[in-house]
C-alpha cells in the first residue's frame, strides 16, 4: 500500500516533537527526562524520548512467517530490516483499521544482544513531557499474575494518567501479558492501595 | 625522527605466518633422499625474511631463534649436513614453535615460551655437538610425544625445569665453544669499524670486543684515524675502528653472530689469514669502503659533473629529480649548466642537451649516497663525484694538535681490553654424566671429548624435555588462538584488482552517458536509454562478481595445512597414509574459508585415525597398506563441494544405530525405521559422539555434531556415503559466499518469498494422477522414480490461502539435505540477486526463513530457508520419507490412487 506523501512525514528525532510539545508540562530539563506520549485507545504512554529514533508514517510491512499476532511483520528502514510490533495487540486490544495518519515510533531497543531498531505502531503521537524522578510514582502491584517491569513508572499529566513505558523490557519479553484495560487495573489497584 | 612501528606489526605477524606457512610446505615437500637444494632455499628465504623482520620490531627472541635455525638450514644447505627425516622433524617442531611465539607475540604477550627455549636449546647443541646420530634421538623422540602428549603433560612441571637444565647447559656450552686444544689454528682477521653513531643505538663495541675475547686468543688494534680536529670531537660518538686477529678454531659463524646487531652500523670485514683456506666475507654491504678516510660526519663540499648522454629521458630518467634526491641529504650550491643546443632545425624536444656541474654540500661520508642517486642514470651519463674538501678544511694547526692530545685520552679506555684472553672453557667443570658418555662417544675421534659429549648428554635430555614442554602447551594452544586473529586483512592479486578498475571505468561511462541522456531527454531517444540501462546493468553485475572475488581465496589457504597433520598422524598411529589433495585452486569466499579449516581438520583427523585401518588389518583384507585419504574441491552449480574421502573401513550402519540405541540417542523402534542414510546421519547426533562409545564401533562421531553445526551456519550441507569395508565419503556443499545469493522470486497468496536457485531442482505443474495421498495428510508426488513430498507453502508459512486441488498447481522441487522435496506456490515471478540482510539482527531467528532482502521497489522479502521450511512443514516428514521409500520398495503397489 503506498502512503500519500503528506502523510509520510518522519520528523528527525525528538526535536522536532519537543518543539510541537510546547504545551506540555514545562521543557526545562532539570534533572529531568523527556518522555514522548502516544496515544493508544484513548490512553496516554510514554516512553524515554532518547529511545526514539523517528517517526514515520505507517507502510505495509512484509509479514514474518508463524509469527506471534503483535508482530505486523518487517519494513526496510533505508536498508535495515525493521520489525513492526502493533502495541495495540500486545496491550490485547482490539485492531484497528490503518489509517494514513497511524504512526510508527521506531525506537533502539538495548537487548542482551546490543541495541536492535524496532518499530511500534501507535494510534497517534501526543506530546513531550519533562518528568522528573520525583513526578513518577512506582507502577502498583496489579496481582502475582502480571510481571509489571516493562512499567518504568505512572504519572498524572492535567488529571490523566500517563504509563510510562521501560521499551527494554517491553520489547523483549517473550510472551506478551495481556494488558487489556491495562489502566483500569491501576487505577483500581491505586484505589485499593490507598483504601 | 621516530616512526611507531607498532602500525606495521599487524603486517609483519601476517607475513611471518605466512612464511611460516612457506617454511612448513618447502619442509613437506624435501625428501631426505633426494634434497632439492630448492626447497631449502625456500625455507631458508622464509626464515631469513622472518629474521629481518623480527630484527625491524627489535622481537628479539624470534631474531634468536630464526637466527639459530638459519645457521643450521645453511649448513644443511652448504652440505655439510646430511639432510634426515629427523632434521626435518625438527625443523618442523621449530615451525610449530615460530607459529607459537608469532601467536604470543600478536596478543601482547612474551614470544619467549618454554617450547621456543627447548627448540633453542636442542638446535643450539645439534649445531655444536654437529653429530646427527645425536639428532636421531632428539627427531625420533618428539614423534611419540606427539601421542603421548596426554600422558606426559602431568610430569610437565619437572620436565620442564629439564628443559630449563638444558637450556643451561647451553648456555655454557655456548660459552666454550672453543676447545682447549688448538690443532691447526685458524687465525681470523676482523676489522671492525663502527659507524660514528653506533653508541646511539645502544649498541658497545667493547662488549663486542671482550666477547670475541671468549672466542679464542686475540689481538686487537685500534685505529685511530677517523679522529677529527678536538672542536669537532663529539664525546658520544666513536671515531674508533680495530683491526683484530683473533686465534680460534670457530667458525665464521659464529664471529658474525657476534656481530649480529651492528651489522647494519658497523663495516665489518672477516676474513681468514690463517689455515688452510682462505675465506673473505664482507658483511656489511651498505658502506662501500671508501679510501678518503675522513669524518663521516663532517661537512664536504663535492664536486659533481653530470653529463648525461642525449636520449636520458628516454630511459625514463630526469635530471630534475636526481637534483632533488641530492637535496635531501645536502645543500646543491651551485648548479652550472651548460647548454649545447644544436641548430633549431634539428632540436628533438625529446632529447637532452644540457649537462651541468655541481657544487654540493654534504657530509663527507656521504659518497655512497651520491652515487646511490646516480645509479640509475650511471650508464646514460658521464658523472664525475670528486670530493672537493669540507667547508672548514683550512682549519689551523693547533686544532690538530688538540685532536691528537684528545685521543690519547679516549684510548686508554679501549686499550684496556686489548688483551690476549684465552677461551673462558677453563671455567667451566664438565658435569659427571657426561664423561660416561664421552666414553661410548668414541668413535668420534673428537680431540676434545669433553663439550661433545656434554652435548651429548643434554641433548638426549632436551627432546625429552621439549616434548613435556610442548605437552601442556600443545593442549592450551588452540585456546589462544582464537582472539584478535579473526579480523584481519586481505591480500588479493594486482589483476583482481585490477580488473575492478577497469569495471568502475565502464561504470563511470555508462553513467555519464546516462547523465547526458537526462539532461535533454525527449521520448526519440527511449531506445538510447534502455540500451544504457541494460549496459548498466551488465556493468553493475561484473562489478559485483568483481568485488566477490577480491573476497575469494583458493582454498588451498586451508588445505596446505593437512599434508603436514596427516604425516604427524601417520606417523604416530604408524599407518601408511598417502594424502591426495585434489582441486585446491578452487576459490571460496574468506569468511567461509576461515571457518571451514576446523570442521574439515577434524574430517581429516577422523579419517586418519578411525578411517583407515592399520597395516596389519588393511594387509588382511587384501588391501595395499597405503591408505589413501583424499581431499577434492571443486565448484558444481553455485556452490563449493569438499570431500574428504578414505578407503578404510567405512560405516557399519547397523552397529552404528545399535550404538545410537545403547547411547540413548534414539529408540529402538525408531533405529529400526532408520534407512541406511539416516543412520550415518547418526553420527551427527549430539551425545552420540563421547569418544569412548563410539571408538569400538568405528570411532567416528567425535564432535561430529560441532562439524555438522559449523557447516550449517555456513548455510552448507553435510552428507555421508560409506561402503563398509570400502571406505567413506563426506561431502561438504558450502555456498560460494555469504552475502549474496541467487533467488528465484516466488508469489505465495499476496506475499513475495525468494527461493535460493542452487537448491532448486525444477519446477513443474502437479498432476492429479501423480499425487499419492498418504494417511496423516501428507502428500506424495511421484516426480520420474522418485516419490517427493509435497508441501504447500502458504500452510508451512501458516498464510491464508484457498485450499484448492493440487492438480495444476505449480511446483518447485528443491533438493534439501540430499532429500528432495515438492513446494507448491501461486506464481513463479523473476529470477535476480539478492543482497541477503539479516532477520535476525532486529528481530530474532525464524523458522523456515534465513534472512531477508530488499527488493527493487523497496519493500522486503523473506528468504526461503529450505531445509527448515522442511522441518516446519510437519513433525511427520519422517514418517513420509518412510512411506515413500515403501512404495519405492514396492513397485507393484503404484496403483495410482
Amino acid at each position: 500500500m503506498q502512503i500519500k506523501s503528506s502523510n509520510e512525514q518522519t520528523y528527525d528525532q525528538s526535536r522536532s516533537m519537543a518543539g510541537a510539545g510546547a504545551g506540555g508540562i514545562s521543557m526545562e530539563s532539570d534533572g529531568a527526562d523527556q518522555f514522548l506520549t502516544f496515544i493508544i485507545a484513548g490512553e496516554e504512554y510514554g516512553v524515554d524520548i532518547l529511545c526514539v529514533q523517528e517517526i514515520r508514517g505507517w507502510e505495509q510491512a512484509t509479514p514474518i512467517p508463524n509469527a506471534p499476532k503483535h508482530i505486523k511483520g518487517v519494513i526496510n528502514l533505508r536498508g535495515t530490516i525493521v520489525p513492526i510490533i502493533e502495541l495495540r495487540q500486545c496491550f490485547g486490544m482490539e485492531s484497528i483499521e490503518y489509517t494514513p495518519i497511524t504512526v510508527v515510533i521506531v525506537l533502539k531497543v538495548n537487548t542482551d544482544k546490543g541495541e536492535r531498531i524496532m518499530g511500534i505502531v501507535v494510534d497517534a503521537v501526543s506530546d513531550v513531557y519533562a518528568l522528573a524522578e520525583k513526578d513518577m510514582r512506582p507502577a502498583p502491584d496489579i496481582g502475582a499474575s502480571m510481571n509489571t517491569d516493562f512499567i518504568k513508572g505512572l504519572t498524572n499529566v492535567d488529571e490523566k494518567m500517563v504509563i510510562l513505558l521501560n521499551i527494554d523490557k517491553l520489547l523483549t519479553i517473550d510472551d506478551m501479558p495481556d494488558l487489556s484495560n491495562l489502566s483500569k487495573q491501576i487505577e483500581q489497584s491505586e484505589k485499593l492501595a490507598e483504601g | 625522527m621516530a616512526i611507531d612501528l607498532s602500525q606495521f606489526h599487524q603486517v609483519f605477524y601476517e607475513e611471518s605466518f605466512e612464511n611460516v606457512d612457506i617454511m612448513e610446505s618447502s619442509l613437506m615437500d624435501l625428501d631426505p633422499e633426494d634434497v632439492d637444494s630448492e626447497d631449502i632455499n625456500t625455507i631458508f628465504r622464509a626464515a631469513h625474511s622472518i629474521k629481518g623482520g623480527a630484527a625491524t620490531f627489535g622481537f628479539v627472541k624470534i631474531t634468536e631463534f630464526t637466527h639459530v635455525l638459519e645457521t643450521l638450514l645453511d649448513q644443511f644447505r652448504a652440505g655439510d649436513r646430511v639432510l634426515r627425516t629427523s632434521d626435518i622433524n625438527m625443523f618442523l617442531q621449530s615451525v610449530d614453535c615460530m607459529r607459537e611465539m608469532l601467536g604470543s607475540l600478536q596478543e601482547g604477550n612474551d614470544s619467549d615460551t618454554e617450547n621456543s627455549q627447548a627448540v633453542l636449546a636442542q638446535f643450539n647443541l645439534i649445531l655444536e655437538g654437529g653429530e646427527a646420530t645425536a639428532v636421531d634421538v632428539a627427531g625420533a623422540e618428539p614423534e611419540g610425544a606427539g601421542t603421548q602428549a596426554a600422558a606426559k603433560a602431568e610430569d610437565g612441571d619437572v620436565e620442564i625445569r629439564d628443559a630449563a637444565d638444558a637450556q643451561d647447559k647451553v648456555d655454557i656450552a655456548q660459552e666454550s665453544e672453543t676447545p682447549e686444544v688448538i690443532f691447526d689454528p685458524k687465525i681470523w682477521q676482523i676489522e671492525f669499524k663502527p659507524n660514528k653513531d653506533i653508541l646511539a643505538s645502544g649498541n658497545d663495541p667493547l662488549r663486542i670486543i671482550n666477547e670475541l675475547a671468549t672466542l679464542g686468543e686475540m689481538e686487537c688494534e685500534t685505529i685511530r684515524k677517523r679522529f677529527p680536529k678536538l672542536k669537532k670531537l663529539n664525546p658520544e660518538k666513536i671515531y674508533l675502528s680495530w683491526k683484530i686477529r683473533l686465534k680460534s678454531e670457530v667458525h665464521q659463524n659464529e664471529i658474525e653472530e657476534i656481530f649480529e646487531w651492528v651489522i647494519d652500523d658497523a663495516d665489518i670485514k672477516i676474513s681468514l689469514v690463517g689455515g688452510t683456506d682462505i675465506e673473505e666475507t664482507e658483511t656489511a654491504p651498505n658502506l662501500h669502503p671508501t679510501e678518503v678516510v675522513v669524518d663521516a660526519d663532517e661537512c664536504a663540499l663535492w664536486s659533481i659533473y653530470f653529463e648525461p648522454k642525449l636520449e636520458v629521458l628516454r630511459t625514463g630518467n630526469d635530471p630534475y629529480k636526481l637534483f632533488v634526491a641530492l637535496e635531501q641529504f645536502g645543500k646543491i650550491h651551485s648548479i652550472e649548466a651548460q647548454i649545447d643546443l644544436p641548430d633549431f632545425s634539428s632540436m628533438d624536444p625529446e632529447l637532452c642537451y644540457m649537462s651541468w656541474a655541481l657544487l654540493f654540500d654534504a657530509k663527507a661520508g656521504d659518497e655512497g649516497k651520491i652515487n646511490d642517486v646516480f645509479e640509475w642514470v650511471i650508464d646514460e651519463a658521464k658523472i664525475e663525484i670528486k670530493s672537493v674538501g669540507g667547508l672548514f678544511s683550512d682549519d689551523s694547526a693547533d686544532d690538530q694538535v688538540s685532536a691528537e692530545t684528545s685521543v690519547d685520552v679516549v684510548e686508554p679506555t679501549v686499550t684496556s681490553n686489548v688483551v690476549s684472553i684465552s677461551g673462558a672453557a677453563e671455567t667451566q667443570t664438565p658435569p659427571a654424566e657426561a664423561v660416561v658418555t664421552a666414553s661410548e662417544n668414541k668413535e668420534e675421534a673428537s680431540v676434545d671429548a669433553t663439550p661433545a659429549a656434554e652435548a651429548e648428554a643434554s641433548q638426549e635430555k632436551a627432546p625429552e624435555a621439549e616434548a613435556a614442554a610442548a605437552a601442556p602447551k600443545r593442549s592450551k594452544a588452540p585456546k589462544s588462538k582464537s582472539g584478535t586473529a579473526e579480523s584481519s586483512s586481505i591480500r588479493v592479486g594486482i589483476d583482481k584488482v585490477d580488473n575492478l578498475i577497469n569495471m568502475v571505468g565502464e561504470l563511470v561511462i555508462t553513467q555519464s552517458m546516462l547523465g547526458q541522456l537526462g539532461t535533454d531527454f525527449d521520448m526519440d531517444r527511449v531506445p538510447k536509454l534502455i540500451e544504457g540501462l541494460v549496459q548498466l546493468e551488465q556493468n553493475t553485475r561484473e562489478l559485483q562478481e568483481s568485488v566477490m572475488r577480491i573476497r575469494m581465496l583458493p582454498i588451498s589457504f586451508v588445505f596446505s595445512r593437512f599434508p603436514r597433520m596427516v604425516r604427524d598422524l601417520s606417523q604416530a598411529l604408524s599407518k601408511e597414509i598417502d594424502l591426495q589433495i585434489l582441486g585446491d585452486q578452487t576459490e571460496l569466499d574468506k569468511t567461509v574459508l576461515e571457518k571451514i579449516g576446523d570442521p574439515l581438520v577434524h574430517l581429516v583427523r577422523n579419517a586418519v585415525d578411525h578411517g583407515i585401518e592399520t597395516i596389519a588389518d588393511r594387509m588382511a583384507m587384501g588391501k595395499p597398506a597405503h591408505g589413501i585419504v583424499r581431499l577434492n574441491a571443486f565448484h558444481q552449480g553455485g556452490n563449493v563441494v569438499i570431500e574428504v574421502s578414505d578407503d578404510g573401513k567405512g560405516l557399519d550402519a547397523e552397529m552404528l544405530k545399535q550404538k545410537a540405541v545403547e547411547k540413548g540417542v534414539i529408540t529402538e523402534e525408531a533405529a529400526a525405521m532408520l534407512s541406511q542414510d539416516q543412520a550415518y546421519d547418526l553420527i551427527f547426533a549430539p551425545g552420540f559422539s563421547t569418544a569412548q562409545v563410539v571408538s569400538d564401533v568405528s570411532g567416528r562421531g567425535v564432535g561430529m555434531d560441532v562439524v555438522k553445526r559449523n557447516i550449517q551456519a555456513l548455510n552448507g550441507v553435510i552428507e555421508i556415503k560409506s561402503e563398509v569395508g570400502r571406505g567413506s565419503t563426506i561431502t561438504i556443499r558450502l555456498p560460494l559466499t555469504l552475502a549474496i545469493l541467487d533467488g528465484q522470486l516466488v508469489r505465495v497468496a499476496d506475499h513475495t518469498y525468494i527461493f535460493p536457485i542452487v537448491s532448486i531442482v525444477e519446477s513443474l505443474q502437479c498432476k492429479a494422477e501423480l499425487i499419492n495421498s498418504i494417511a496423516g495428510g501428507c502428500n506424495l508426488f511421484r516426480l520420474r522414480e522418485e516419490y517427493v513430498p509435497i508441501i504447500r507453502l502458504a500452510q508451512a508459512f501458516d498464510i491464508p490461502f484457498e485450499d484448492k486441488d493440487l492438480d495444476g498447481s505449480l511446483m518447485v522441487v528443491v533438493e534439501s539435505e540430499g532429500e528432495k522435496v515438492g513446494i507448491v506456490v501461486d506464481e513463479l515471478l523473476a529470477q535476480q540477486q539478492v543482497v541477503i540482510k539479516s532477520l535476525e539482527h532486529n528481530y530474532r531467528r525464524v523458522k523456515g526463513v534465513s534472512g531477508a532482502t530488499i527488493l527493487g521497489d523497496g519493500t522486503v522479502a523473506l528468504i526461503v530457508d529450505i531445509p527448515g521450511i522442511v522441518r516446519l512443514a510437519g513433525d511427520n516428514y519422517a514418517r513420509m520419507q518412510n512411506a515413500a521409500q515403501g512404495l519405492m520398495a514396492q513397485p507393484q503397489n503404484h496403483t495410482q490412487h
